[in-house]
Parts: structure tokens; C-alpha cells; sequence
């Protein structure tokens, strides 16, 4: 068990003119579960990577507890990873496949299967050591190339998006089977996801990437009560925050036929006569005055309903989703008000989307 | 293992009895007679090439004077005649054991190298590989007729005409440009994560390769084995070329001086060695085809 220090690590792939992980600072804590996360080509495999040691680092340094492992062999860092595909080896059995890194390092048999039969054992693969994986199922495979990572005892568990393989109701069980495993073996671990709720609900912390550079790291709560940045805010959070940008008024911002009052320090730090409004669905709330929204969808999900509509603002539609009582939903093509909770605001700037209040 | 149906394959699922036989005598010969094209040009295919393999094996049971004497298309008169088969075992089994000597460690040695460098160019990451693959590329386009003679003589000033070893080393050395495209072909279709998680799991390039790569990549080397295979055991010009002496003749340039050996032509010991010939070759593919008929590996990934 260690910390990993990633310190200003870069990776430029030869002939990019742009780096795929750009400087990146992170830090990681003993025993921690930290998600990276972001969109397809955010940098986040690429750091996971770095850290596995399949991929160069062109700047910066990578450690593993106190050891700086820039430049040390993958087989050398002492850690397991999971890949999004199992990666497992076809032609040997289950038991073999967990046991092959054991093997090469020159463990002995007895102890080898000793070690395998208790991975097995956690993960409920007992029955299954004879087989070869074709004869598993994706769930199966998956829980083998986690075995495959937990045999090693290893200091750091990297993961690279190894539910998306699985059907919905499977990735949601494994996800808890994982997060729950993680906790119970103490070991750190890095995990890589470009689905938010996985990252949400899996994460000690989420480190939330984009182009390459880390945008914000936090608890889920705090990415999701504080975003640092437009982008965070609408990345996390289903379905996604809505982004509004509305021309600042005396007193506070336009918001319809209302005045939405905001901390002047945050108007002032602008800089401009417009800002970009962060509202949660949930925390807009039906009125008899505010923002008109004119209805297009209704989705009903039994408690809740989620209304999808759009507003125009300075002569541009702009989509709108708000939450309401899934018992009184108003009826499709009408024109609701809306009001935020002016406490659960959140506002950017509209330059550089960075937060301001 | 195997299943027991629990209603017959045809049998109607609702009633459990089969369906009612539909009245088709009717149009059966009109069926027939629309066909018959269709079977007079597999029949003509038929035997066109069963009637050459037919006429061997018959003639390997003929006496020279038969042949002489009888019709052309007359049977033999003895079907248990094998002094064919003595006379010819006696020359071709020094020419199999020679093609089996030259054909076999230059198949071993390219399949190695071939899998080993196929390897080397898809699954490590270096610089200038894909200039390799190319140039092995161009490998292929040579016409290796054209290199034949100064092939020989760098043979000859090695000392090496009065062995096996010029067919071995140019075997090897023609087949070795297609195996190499075919693997690194093959090595592609292969996810590189398995080979990332070899490398994580601590086995060196050399493991990797002798433990992931060779056994995963088995059907693939048994497929490239046995096109490689006839491709060298049905060589006439290489092996005619490079063996100066009878006791270092393969099959193929054995058989071509087969007639000549008596003074005149032999037709039956001839008829007999290329009957010995075709079945060690029916054998060798059967072997393999099995191999090649077992499909790709499957399950590395999700399935």
C-alpha cells in the first residue's frame, strides 16, 4: 500500500501538437479510491497508463510511495492492473490466468495455489479455476481479471474502465462489489471512467479531466455542491446542470421577468456584462413568475418527473430540464415559470467558464 | 457432451405430431429434370479430377508389358500385384527421407523466426518498424527464379552443393517474407492488452513470446505451416537446381528422373512412387488441417 504523487507528468504522443496529459498534479492517499473522469480523449487512459507504465512520461515524474517510478519497468512498480477488455490469456485455465504473474516472480506451486484458491474465493470464482475463459461469462471474466490484479497483493490497483464491458443491471452490481472489495483489501486505487455516476458513486475522490488537464478533484459531494469550473458542473450531475447565460442587472441577473440577487464580489470578478447561470434541475422550482420554459418533453419516473423544455433568451432557444413532483407534472407544449433557489446558484464566467462566487 | 431433443427438430410445436407430407410426387420430376444440368457439370468436375487419380492408382498395379501391350484404358490385370511398389519404394523412400530432411527444419526455422519477427514488428513498439515490415514486403515481390544461380554459386564457394543444406537455407529464406506479413497479420487481430498484462504481470519480451504468443497464435502457425508446407514439398526448381547427386534428390526431382532410371521408361514403378508421394502428402494434410479446422483462439477478450 503507497500514496501516488503524480508531479507535473506530461505525455506528448509523437507528432501531437497538444499534449494528451498536460502537467498533471495529483495526488493520491494511502488506501484512497480515486476516479478519473472525463469525456472520450480527455487525457484520463492516458494517465492511468502513465502510471501502469505503458506509456512514457515526456515531463514530470510518477511516484509510488517514496520511490520515483518515471523511469522504473511496469513489472517493477509493484502494482495490478485491470483492463477494460480483461486482457486475460485464452489459452490457460482461470486458476493459471490468476496465477501467471506468481508464477514469473518465481513463487512456489504450493504457495501459488494457495493464494489463487483465496482470490477465488473472494471474488466466488472457486468453481471456475478449471475453466478456460471462453467458457465464462462477461461478468465471470471480469471478476477472473480482477483476481488476476487482487493474487499479486500488489500496492496500487489501477482500473481502466472495466465495467464497460458488462450489461447495465451486471455494472451495477460489480460497481458496488468493487467499491465495497476496494475498502475491505485497503489497497489504492486508481480508477478510470467516463461515466460520472460510476465515478460518483465509486470514488473516494474524482479528479474530473478535460484536453488533458485537470479540471477540479474533490469528493463527489464537493464536485457536485462546488464545481470549479462550467465544465465540471455540467459533467457531473444526470441530468446535466443547467448553463444559462443571462445579461447582469442592477441588483442581481435577469433571470425572466425576475431578478435573480447575486454576491456582488462574483459580478464583479465577471467582468462583463453577462455571466453564465449554473442551475440543477433540482433546484428550480415551478412559480408563477421567472424564467418561461416552454414544455417539450415530459419523462416520468414515478417520485420524480423531469421536465426537458427550452427558454429563449436574447432571441436564442436554450434547452432547459427541471425536476418536478412526478405526481403533478404540467402538460406538454404548456409554458411553465421557473425560479431558482438562489442559494444553489452557481455562476461562471462566460470568457473562461471558471467559477466566480 | 450431447443433448437428447425433447421434441423432434420437425415436429409441429403445437400438437407434437409432425407436420402432414406435402404432396410433392407430383412435381418431383419436373424438379429433377431442372436440375440435371446442374449435376452433369459437378459429375463432368467430378471426373475431371478424380479420373487422373483414378488412372495413377491403376497404373501403379500394371505390368510394363501391360502397358505396353493392353488397351490404354484396360484395368490391371492383377490388383495384387505390388512389385510396383517394391521397385519404387526402393529409390523414393531415400528421396522422402531427403525431402523430409530438407522440407521440415526449414519449416521449424521459418515458422520461429516468422512468428518471432511478426512479434517483433506488431505487438513491441520501436521506431522504423513499419520500414521493415515493408521491406519484408518487398521480399514477397522478388521472383526468387532470378536468384537462383547466384544463389549457387555463394553455395558452391561455401562448400555447401554436396549437402541438403542449400534447399533448407532457401526454403527458409523464400518462405519467410509471406510468413512474416501473414503472423504480423495475425498479431494485429490480437487485442495488445494481453500482451500489456504479460508485461504487467513481469514477463520479459522473450516470455511473452514463448508463453502468450506461441501458444494463442497456435491455429495461425499450423495454417501458415501447411500452406508453407506444399509450397516447399512441391518445389521442382529449387530442388533441381541445388542437388548434384542422386542420393540428395527430393521427391519432386527424384520422380522427374524416375523413367530414365531403367534405361527405359518405367511406367509402373513410376505410377507407384507418385502414388507413395500423394499419400505421404494426404496424410501430412490431414494431420494439419485438423490443427488449421479448430479455429481461432477465442475468449482472450469479451466475447
Amino acid at each position: 500500500m503507497a500514496t501516488v504523487v503524480y508531479d507535473a507528468a506530461t505525455r506528448l504522443y509523437p507528432g501531437a501538437d497538444r499534449p494528451a496529459v498536460d502537467a498533471l498534479d495529483l495526488s493520491i492517499e494511502d488506501g484512497e479510491f480515486l476516479v478519473l473522469v472525463g469525456p472520450s480523449g480527455c487525457g484520463k487512459s492516458t494517465s492511468l497508463r502513465m502510471l501502469a507504465g505503458l506509456e512514457e512520461v515526456d515531463g514530470g515524474a510518477i511516484r509510488i510511495g517514496d520511490v520515483d517510478v518515471t523511469d522504473v519497468a511496469p513489472k517493477d512498480r509493484d502494482i495490478a492492473m485491470v483492463f477494460q477488455n480483461y486482457a486475460l490469456y485464452p489459452h490457460m485455465t482461470v486458476g493459471e490466468n490468476m496465477g501467471f504473474a506468481l508464477k514469473i516472480a518465481g513463487v512456489g506451486k504450493e504457495e501459488r495455489a494457495t493464494r489463487v484458491r483465496e482470490a477465488a474465493r473472494i471474488l466466488d470464482l472457486e468453481q471456475y479455476l478449471d475453466r478456460k475463459p471462453k467458457a465464462l461469462s462477461g461478468g465471470q471474466r471480469q471478476r477472473v481479471a480482477m483476481g488476476r490484479a487482487i493474487v499479486r497483493q500488489p500496492q496500487v490497483f489501477l482500473m481502466d474502465e472495466p465495467l464497460s464491458n458488462l450489461d447495465a443491471k451486471l455494472r451495477v452490481q460489480t460497481r458496488t462489489e468493487i467499491a465495497s472489495l476496494q475498502r475491505r483489501l485497503g489497497v489504492t486505487t486508481v480508477y478510470v471512467t467516463h461515466d460520472q455516476v460510476e465515478a460518483m458513486t465509486m470514488g473516494d475522490r474524482v479528479a474530473v479531466l478535460k484536453d488533458g488537464v485537470l479540471q477540479q478533484v474533490g469528493s463527489p459531494r464537493e464536485l457536485y455542491d462546488r464545481p470549479a469550473n462550467a465544465f465540471v458542473a455540467g459533467f457531473i450531475g444526470s441530468p446535466a446542470m443547467n448553463q444559462l447565460e443571462l445579461p447582469v442587472v442592477d441588483g442581481g441577473v435577469q433571470f425572466g421577468d425576475s431578478t435573480l440577487p447575486v454576491d456582488r464580489a462574483a459580478l464583479a470578478l465577471a467582468g462583463d456584462q453577462r455571466v453564465l447561470v449554473g442551475v440543477r434541475p433540482e433546484d428550480l422550482q415551478l412559480a408563477e413568475h421567472g424564467l418561461p420554459v416552454t414544455v417539450d418533453v415530459v419523462e416520468e419516473l414515478g417520485a420524480d418527473g423531469f421536465v426537458y423544455g427550452h427558454t429563449v433568451i436574447a432571441g436564442a432557444e436554450h434547452p432547459v430540464v427541471v425536476r418536478v413532483d412526478g405526481r403533478r407534472v404540467p402538460a406538454r407544449s404548456s409554458t411553465i415559470h421557473v425560479r431558482p433557489e438562489p442559494a444553489r446558484t452557481h455562476l461562471f464566467a462566460t470568457t473562461d467558464g471558471r467559477r466566480l462566487d | 457432451m450431447t443433448t437428447t431433443p425433447l421434441i423432434a427438430p420437425h415436429a409441429d410445436l403445437r400438437t407434437g405430431e409432425r407436420p402432414a407430407p406435402r404432396p410433392r410426387r407430383r412435381r418431383r420430376p419436373m424438379r429433377t429434370l431442372r436440375k440435371l444440368p446442374l449435376y452433369a457439370v459437378v459429375a463432368l468436375l467430378l471426373v475431371s479430377v478424380l479420373y487422373p487419380l483414378v488412372w495413377l492408382v491403376l497404373g501403379a498395379f500394371k505390368t510394363q508389358d501391360e502397358f505396353l501391350n493392353s488397351p490404354t484404358w484396360a484395368l490391371p490385370e492383377d490388383f495384387t500385384n505390388l512389385a510396383n511398389f517394391g521397385d519404387a519404394w526402393g529409390s523414393v523412400s531415400q528421396y522422402l527421407l531427403n525431402s523430409t530432411l530438407a522440407v521440415f527444419p526449414a519449416l521449424l526455422v521459418m515458422l520461429v523466426i516468422g512468428t518471432a519477427a511478426g512479434f517483433a514488428l506488431e505487438i513491441m513498439v520501436w521506431k522504423g518498424r513499419n520500414t521493415v515490415l515493408l521491406v519484408f514486403l518487398v521480399g514477397i515481390m522478388v521472383p526468387w527464379q532470378m536468384i537462383l544461380l547466384p544463389l549457387f554459386t555463394v553455395y558452391f564457394q561455401a562448400g555447401l552443393t554436396q549437402t541438403l543444406w542449400p534447399l533448407i537455407i532457401t526454403y527458409t529464406a523464400t518462405g519467410l517474407p509471406l510468413t512474416v506479413f501473414l503472423m504480423a497479420t495475425y498479431f494485429r487481430a490480437i487485442p495488445r492488452e494481453v500482451f500489456e498484462a504479460a508485461t504487467l504481470d513481469g514477463a520479459s519480451m522473450l516470455r511473452s513470446l514463448v508463453s502468450i504468443a506461441f501458444p494463442m497464435m497456435k491455429n495461425a502457425i499450423f495454417t501458415i505451416a501447411l500452406v508453407q508446407f506444399f509450397f516447399m514439398w512441391n518445389d521442382l526448381l529449387i530442388a533441381l537446381t541445388f542437388t548434384t547427386r542422386d542420393e540428395l534428390r527430393t521427391v519432386q526431382a527424384g520422380l522427374l528422373n524416375f523413367t530414365g532410371e531403367f534405361g527405359v521408361v518405367q511406367y509402373g514403378p513410376t505410377f507407384a512412387a507418385i502414388c507413395i508421394n500423394v499419400l505421404v502428402i494426404l496424410a501430412i494434410y490431414l494431420f494439419l488441417n485438423q490443427r488449421v479446422m479448430r479455429g481461432m483462439a477465442a475468449g482472450a477478450v469479451k466475447g
